[in-house]
C-alpha cells in the first residue's frame, strides 16, 4: 500500500488535481522545490499559469516517460503520438514545461515547431506562430530581394 | 478555431529560430518586421553561432582550376549543386573563423584578397594597400576578441605587414620584425584559435620550424621556436585548438607524425599512423582524409577511430588546384561582412 506521504497533488489555475507519485514529481527541479516550502500536511501544490487541459497533456507525458521497463520505440511512438495537437496547444504545454522547468520536454516540442516550419512556405510559418503580417507587399517584396536565393 | 496563437512570446520564437539554418533563417525575414529586426540584431547571430557550434559541422568543397592555368586566370569555384559560386581571381581559401573565409589570388595582374561567408553568400573585397599589392603576401583571418573585430592580416617577406579592421573599413601597415625565413607551410583546416592566427615557417637551416603567430587584439606577431623535424614536413594543424604539426615519422618513413605543442616551444609526438592517401583537412580532434575510392572518411588521432562521413566524389583526393577539391569542415554562422553602407532595410 502506498503511504499518503508518497502523493503529491497538483492545482491548476482552474482548480483540477492531479494526483502524483511523488518519485514523479521529484524529478523535475520545481516541483522539488516548491516541494519543501509546502505544508506536509496537505501536499497540495498551485500551479497558478497552468490550466486543467494542458496539466493533463504533461502529466500524461510524465507518467509514460517514467514508467518501469518502457522501451525507446514505445516512448518514440507516445512521442510521435503525444505532438499530433494544435499549435496553440503545442505552445501552451511548452509553456507549462518552462514553467515547471522540465527541459526533456521543452526540448521536444521546440524539435516538433522545428519539424512544422522546416521548408515550409512563409504563409504557412505565420500561422504556425499566430502572426498577421506586418510588411506591405513592396516592403515584403524588398525584403525576399535581399537573398532571393534562398526562396529558390 | 483557436489554432491561432495570440501572443506568441518571443522567447519561444527565439529559441526555435536560434537552431534553424542560416539559408531558413534568411528566408523567415520577410515573416514579421520583429523576425527581421531579431534576426539581424548582433546578439542574435552570436547565440545562433554557440548554437551552430554544437551542430554537426557543414562540408565545404571547393576548387581552382588547374596547375597550368595563368596565375591571374584562375578562379574560385565552390562546388554546391544546390549553392555553386565562382570567385575570378581567387586561388587561395583560408579559413574558417566563425563562418567567415578568406580568398585571395590575383586580379587585373594585382594580389587581392576577399572575405566571403559562404552561408549568406556576403563578400567583401579588400583592396590591399599599395605596398602589399605587387609581392606575394601571406595572409590570415581572425577575430580580436576584446572588440568583437574580424581582421585581416597580411604579410611580407622583407619587412612590411598590414592588418585590416573590418570596424574600421581600412588597413595599417607597419613594420615586422618576422626573423628571416625560406618558406610557409601548407595548413590543415583552420589555423585560427582564441584570438591567434597561426603559420608554420620553415627555417633558414634543414629541420629548422618556427611557428609565428599573429595577435589580433594587440595587432603584433610572435615567434615560436619549432620541433627539429629531420623528415618531411607537410603543414600545420589545430588538434582541438592545440598547434599540431604533421610530417614524415621519424623511424618508419611510410608513416606519418602528428607533434602538439604542449607549452610554448615544447612539443610532444602525438600519434604515429599508417600513411592514409590524401589528408585534405582538420577539424577538431579529427583529420578529414580522402579514400582511393573517392570517399571522406574521419580520422580520430585521439582515439584512433575511423569514421565515414558519408561523400563520395569522384577525384575528391586531389589537390584543388588540380581539378581536385579542397576540404574545409565549418560551422555557418550569420556573422554579416558587409559595408554599412550597402543597403540595410530601415524600420
Amino acid at each position: 500500500m502506498m503511504s499518503l506521504g508518497k502523493l503529491i497533488t497538483l492545482k491548476t489555475n482552474d482548480n483540477e488535481e492531479f494526483k502524483l507519485d511523488k518519485t514523479v514529481a521529484v524529478k523535475l527541479e520545481i516541483i522539488k522545490n516548491i516541494v519543501q516550502d509546502v505544508d506536509c500536511t496537505s501536499n497540495v501544490i498551485p500551479l497558478p499559469n497552468i490550466d486543467g487541459k494542458t496539466m493533463t497533456k504533461v502529466v500524461k507525458y510524465w507518467k509514460k516517460h517514467s514508467e518501469e521497463g518502457v522501451t525507446e520505440v514505445q516512448l518514440k511512438n507516445f512521442d510521435q503520438d503525444f505532438l499530433k495537437m494544435s499549435h496553440s496547444e503545442l505552445h501552451d504545454v511548452h509553456l507549462a514545461a518552462k514553467y515547471l522547468d522540465d527541459n526533456q520536454l521543452k526540448e521536444v516540442i521546440i524539435q516538433e515547431f522545428l519539424d512544422r516550419i522546416k521548408g515550409k512556405p512563409i504563409e504557412e510559418i505565420r500561422e504556425v506562430f499566430g502572426i498577421v503580417n506586418d510588411y506591405t507587399p513592396e516592403e515584403e517584396e524588398e525584403v525576399r530581394r535581399e537573398n532571393a536565393w534562398a526562396f529558390e | 478555431m483557436d489554432d491561432c496563437v495570440a501572443n506568441f512570446p518571443e522567447d519561444i520564437v527565439k529559441e526555435i529560430l536560434l537552431r534553424c539554418p542560416v539559408k531558413s533563417l534568411l528566408r523567415f525575414k520577410c515573416v514579421h518586421k520583429n523576425w527581421y529586426a531579431l534576426i539581424k540584431t548582433p546578439n542574435f547571430v552570436q547565440q545562433h553561432l554557440n548554437c551552430s557550434k554544437n551542430n554537426p559541422p557543414q562540408l565545404l568543397l571547393y576548387n581552382t582550376g588547374n596547375y597550368g592555368d595563368r596565375y591571374d586566370s584562375r578562379s574560385l569555384t565552390l562546388i554546391s549543386e544546390e549553392n555553386p559560386q565562382t570567385f575570378k581571381g581567387m586561388a587561395y581559401l583560408l579559413g574558417s573563423v566563425n563562418g567567415l573565409f578568406l580568398m585571395f589570388g590575383v586580379i587585373d595582374h594585382v594580389h587581392s584578397c576577399a572575405l566571403w561567408n559562404p552561408a549568406t553568400r556576403e563578400v567583401r573585397l579588400l583592396h590591399l594597400p599599395p605596398p602589399m599589392i605587387n609581392d606575394r603576401p601571406v595572409f590570415g583571418l581572425g577575430l580580436d576578441l576584446l572588440t568583437n573585430d574580424y581582421k585581416v592580416v597580411c604579410y611580407l617577406c622583407e619587412n612590411l605587414a598590414a592588418v585590416y579592421s573590418c570596424s574600421r573599413d581600412s588597413w595599417r601597415i607597419f613594420k615586422h620584425r618576422i626573423p628571416f625565413f625560406t618558406g610557409v607551410k601548407q595548413t590543415f583546416g583552420t589555423a585560427y584559435s582564441n584570438g591567434v592566427y597561426y603559420w608554420l615557417l620553415r627555417g633558414c637551416r634543414p629541420s629548422y620550424y618556427t611557428v609565428l603567430l599573429f595577435d589580433f587584439g594587440s595587432e603584433m606577431f610572435e615567434g615560436i621556436e619549432g620541433p627539429h623535424i629531420h623528415t618531411y614536413v607537410f603543414g600545420l594543424m589545430l588538434v582541438d585548438d592545440s598547434i599540431a604539426i604533421l610530417s614524415l615519422n621519424d623511424l618508419n618513413m611510410s608513416d606519418y607524425a602528428i607533434w602538439v605543442m604542449i607549452q610554448p616551444g615544447v612539443w610532444n609526438k602525438l600519434v604515429t599512423f599508417q600513411c592514409f592517401p590524401f589528408i585534405k583537412s582538420c577539424y577538431d580532434s579529427s583529420l578529414i582524409l580522402a579514400t582511393r575510392t573517392s570517399r571522406l572518411i574521419s580520422y580520430n588521432v585521439r582515439t584512433n577511430k575511423l569514421k565515414d562521413l558519408a561523400f563520395q566524389r569522384p577525384g575528391i583526393g586531389k589537390h584543388a588546384k588540380a581539378s581536385g577539391c579542397g576540404v574545409f569542415y565549418y560551422n555557418e554562422s550569420l556573422v554579416t561582412i558587409k559595408q554599412r553602407h550597402d543597403g540595410e532595410l530601415d524600420h
